[in-house]
């Protein structure tokens, strides 16, 4: 089921309908149940992988809260100090174990074929074998990354005893499967979702004004810009050998207009599905290519993966005692190098994983290695860029500086999702790459019209972009949404009546385009 | 909290640590510089910061990092 | 707090019912108007504008809307007829227009055309879908003439909302899709289209294969499915197949025909192509598109034959005496005739 599409529609106006009908004591029941139900219609038997998810994670909660219990039971001064060492140790056996069973589902599921993939490569190679290990082909379930990582950070601030385990089996079993966030994230802290979610919320009309209003915003941007795009770039990533360099700076900057459209939108459709129901969901993007720095990027765009490989991964192994004691080893022979070990050692394993969660091949893990390349020489040439700066007689924070920063972030992110278009492997982005620096030459709209993207489309798309940007521009300030509240009802329905129709009119959808699914979902 | 004040300047001299309480939240400091200031202030006051410790809430403002250190010294 | 709620109730109602408007107004717009080509799309919908009360309604596809003249009929026997086919109208869109044709107005006699027979649930074009449904006013019968004919690709809220289907068409707008948005001319005549060609060589028509001599499935189940529905509501069905040269069709489908038509009373079947020379067509003059289609000078000859079996096999009634009916019915046979002129004119 589409977020985009009729039967969407009726399942959340029929859920919110039921919602608010039925006792606020039992109104996570309801969501509950279409959680489930959503799971089931888009996954038929599958839906057994996130059962059993929300199963191990519930269990490992409570076997660690019985274990804080014991600990607390001890009153004895000497014995206390005894005793929290013992629970650390315990906690640590029981998260490590819950992480190993569901990552391990994870690994099977999503990463097995890569593994076979690449151990057949050497036994051929080196071995001469002739025979293929791996798995039948297995399916991927709807979301696993999603739910997995969520479910993950849970026990990881539990282990942290950041907070109490949630004793209603029921209530966990939510936060695994909350149908809205469940296709494409995002992937909401337990913290900060569990008080809107379990706890049934009145009705308020400001909810859902503001869901509304969030939905038609993301809808207008699948529709009129994510959907429109779609079809000429993938017919130009797929032609890449017959097209100039100039078709690939076009497919480039074009793709991460689409890619923005389309993963903004969707989580907007998110959370303003989750507010219909009162419920609060994380911003995922805030306004990522207003970004001076990759670093600043990825604090902006698809924000709770950033965080939770910061939290969960990078903070742990760069702060850890084995890497720092490790570094200072190092700073004997150089300083230099010692005082970056752990941090440049973090950065890498972080954006290694992250590139793997992108999907299980080669490229993304070279794009994510890239990223944090990027960053560790972004931050050793910070006072050659101050200088350059000061030489230039541009204000540090001023306009022109800021505006050159911002461009040039843009360009670099641009360029590194080549390596997401380059569905043949790391060599199709080289050549995609040579292609660029090499060989510019004329483009012609006919040639981008039979790639699909005809010029009337193409106007429609820009124009879009532009009003996207012009979007962006006013909610540094204040969101759309506050803006409209400021306005006269009449204003604000006749607003509504020409965004909408303007959706109607120019979406990309039905019959003579491709429906492109959300790109995300498949992670 | 002098002391603290001269490392924090050493990461980003350009704040005024007496009134600014958003160091996370407005993202002045990046992940880069939060381990780059475990790492001094580990270094400086022989504490042990872990994972559990990073929470926003305890690094938003010199007075909320002071806290901290001075409640890991205690421990 | 009931304040509230009758508020929101209020509110929620009233965007509900601009969503709506928006929706049907657009679609108004945006479909497709087959005022100056592919005229045959407004067939359906001029239906519900007749108003005198009809002797016999004529089903079927393309095949009779170019042969069988309203117009003709009644100058020649005074009956008052209607063509309600379509292109490539399959059997399920016959037997849903059917339902909707006589809730709308009776006929005493329905004749079917059974050349669509040979096809089966793998047939689907969407473009002659949408002619024939998009036309049909808002009932269960709409639906569920969508729902048998969809393909794949198509979705029934498409034929509740046309905008869904044809909001494409933005870039293609013209002046005409305003004007008659909520009003149009009358282009057909009684559900008769004119074709004015003449055709070169014989065409083998559809995915026949040879051998495969049976009807499929599907077009058989909506068969039994009519004639029950004819049997039920007492109206007498005639099942015919219009002359076309065409070289596809076998004596195999008569004889299966012959045979299901006769558990039914009131149910009988002929095929015109053995009466072809009886009639009076001529290979040469009388049809269009490889010998598949009639033209005007063809229908007129089959019409006339036709028109006199019916005629004299159910006593249709002769309304030519009636005022009710001559008034309306001689003007449109006027109009019939001075169109045949200027096609004509135009042609040469």
């Amino acid at each position: 089921m589409s977020f985009v599409s009729v039967p969407f529609a009726v399942f959340v106006i029929s859920a919110v309908l039921l919602y608010y009908l039925v006792p606020v004591r039992y109104r996570y029941l309801v969501l509950l149940a279409f959680s489930l139900f959503f799971y089931y219609l888009a996954c038929g038997k599958y839906i057994i992988y996130i059962i059993i998810t929300s199963a191990i994670t519930y269990l490992s909660s409570m076997a660690m809260e019985r274990v804080k219990d014991r600990s607390a039971r001890i009153f004895d001064r000497e014995k206390k100090k005894e005793a929290k060492k013992w629970l650390k140790k315990r906690l640590k056996v029981i998260m490590v174990i819950c992480l190993c069973l569901n990552f391990g589902i994870l690994a099977i599921l999503k990463y097995s074929d890569f593994l076979f993939a690449n151990i057949n490569r050497i036994r051929v190679g080196y071995f001469g074998s002739t025979d293929m290990w791996g798995f039948e082909k297995l399916v991927l379930p709807l979301g696993i990354s999603f739910y997995t990582f969520q479910s993950m950070g849970y026990i990881i601030d539990l282990f942290y005893r950041r907070y109490d385990a949630e004793k209603n089996p029921l209530k966990l079993t939510l936060f695994v499967t909350f149908f809205p966030q469940i296709v494409q994230g995002p992937i909401s802290r337990f913290r900060d979702i569990s008080p809107t979610l379990f706890n049934g919320n009145r009705f308020d009309e400001d909810n859902i004004r503001r869901g509304l209003c969030l939905i038609i915003f993301g809808v207008a941007k699948k529709l009129i810009i994510a959907d429109r795009l779609s079809v000429f770039i993938t017919n130009t990533a797929a032609f890449y050998k017959d097209l100039n360099g100039t078709y690939m700076l076009i497919m480039v900057f074009l793709y991460s207009m689409q890619l923005y459209a389309d993963f903004s939108g969707g989580i907007n459709i998110t959370i303003g599905t989750a507010r219909l129901f009162g419920v609060d969901v994380t911003e995922n993007f805030v306004r990522p290519f207003f970004s001076k720095s990759v670093s600043e990027y990825w604090s902006r765009w698809h924000i709770t993966l950033g965080t939770w490989f910061r939290d969960y991964i990078f903070y742990p192994i760069s702060i850890s005692k084995k890497l720092m004691s490790f570094g200072k080893k190092i700073s004997g022979i150089s300083d230099f190098l010692g005082k970056r070990t752990s941090l440049y050692t973090a950065t890498l394993v972080v954006w290694a994983a992250t590139g793997l969660w992108h999907g299980p091949e080669w490229r993304y893990v070279l794009w994510g290695l890239l990223n944090g390349i990027i960053m560790c020489v972004s931050a050793e040439m910070t006072p050659l860029y101050d200088r350059l700066n000061r030489m230039a007689g541009w204000k540090k924070g001023g306009f022109l500086h800021r505006a050159f920063a911002v461009i040039r972030t843009f360009v670099i992110m641009s360029l590194l999702r080549v390596f997401d278009l380059s569905f043949e492997g790391i060599r199709m982005a080289l050549s995609i790459y040579k292609r660029i620096l090499l060989k510019q030459g004329p483009v012609s709209l006919e040639r981008i019209s039979s790639l699909g993207l005809s010029t009337q489309d193409m106007v429609v798309a820009l124009i879009g972009i532009g009003l996207l940007f012009a979007v962006s521009l006013l909610e540094r300030k204040k969101s759309i949404y506050d803006r409209l509240m400021e306005r006269t009802a009449a204003f604000r329905w006749v607003f509504c009546t020409v965004v909408l129709t303007m959706i109607l009119i120019f979406g990309s959808y039905g019959i003579g385009y491709d429906s492109a699914d959300f790109i995300y979902m498949q992670f | 909290m002098e002391e603290l004040v001269g490392i924090l300047k050493g990461i980003h001299p350009e704040i005024d640590y007496e009134t600014e309480n958003g160091l996370i939240d407005k993202r002045i400091f990046d992940s880069f510089d939060i381990v780059t200031l475990v790492g001094q202030l580990t270094e400086e006051y022989d504490i042990e910061i872990g994972p559990e410790d990073l929470l926003p809430e305890n690094f938003n403002s010199a007075k909320q990092i002071y806290e901290l250190v001075e409640r890991l010294m205690e421990e | 707090m009931k304040d509230t709620i009758i508020k929101t109730i209020t509110k929620s109602a009233a965007a509900v019912l601009l969503g709506m408007t928006i929706l049907l107004v657009l679609g108004r717009i945006f479909s497709p108007k087959y005022i100056n080509e592919n005229r045959d799309g407004n067939i359906t919908a001029e239906f519900y504008g007749e108003d005198t009360p009809l002797d016999a309604v004529f089903f079927g596809s393309s095949t009779v809307y170019n042969a069988i003249s309203p117009d003709v009929l009644w100058d020649r026997y005074g009956f008052a007829s209607y063509t309600r086919a379509n292109a490539s109208q399959t059997l399920w869109q016959s037997y849903y227009l059917m339902r909707d044709t006589v809730r709308y107005n009776r006929p005493k006699l329905i004749t079917l055309d059974v050349s669509f027979m040979k096809y089966g649930a793998d047939f689907a074009e969407e473009a002659a879908n949408r002619k024939t449904i998009d036309g049909m006013r808002f009932s269960a019968d709409k639906l569920g003439c969508a729902k048998a004919s969809m393909w794949e690709d198509e979705s029934l809220s498409s034929y509740i909302f046309p905008i869904f289907r044809f909001h494409s068409r933005w870039d293609e707008l013209t002046e005409d899709d305003l004007r008659f948005a909520f009003r149009r001319p009358k282009v057909t005549y009684e559900g008769f289209i004119m074709e004015f060609g003449r055709t070169d060589e014989p065409e083998e028509f559809g995915k026949l294969k040879p051998g495969d001599r049976l009807f499929p499935e599907k077009a058989e189940e909506y068969l039994v499915k009519i004639m029950d529905y004819c049997r039920d509501e007492d109206i007498p069905l005639l099942l015919m197949k219009t002359p076309t040269y065409i070289n596809t069709w076998f004596p195999e489908y008569d004889k299966r025909l012959e045979e299901m038509a006769k558990g039914y009373e009131g149910c009988d079947y002929i095929n015109f192509d053995r009466a072809a020379e009886e009639i009076g067509l001529d290979r040469r003059e009388d049809y269009v598109d490889g010998h598949s289609h009639l033209n005007v000078d063809g229908a007129r000859k089959f019409s006339v034959c036709f028109g006199r079996y019916i005629k004299d096999r159910y006593d249709l009634p002769d309304h030519r005496g009636d005022d009710r009916y001559s008034g309306v019915w001689n003007d449109r046979y006027t109009r019939y005739c001075m169109d045949i002129e200027k096609g004509k004119a135009a042609l040469k």
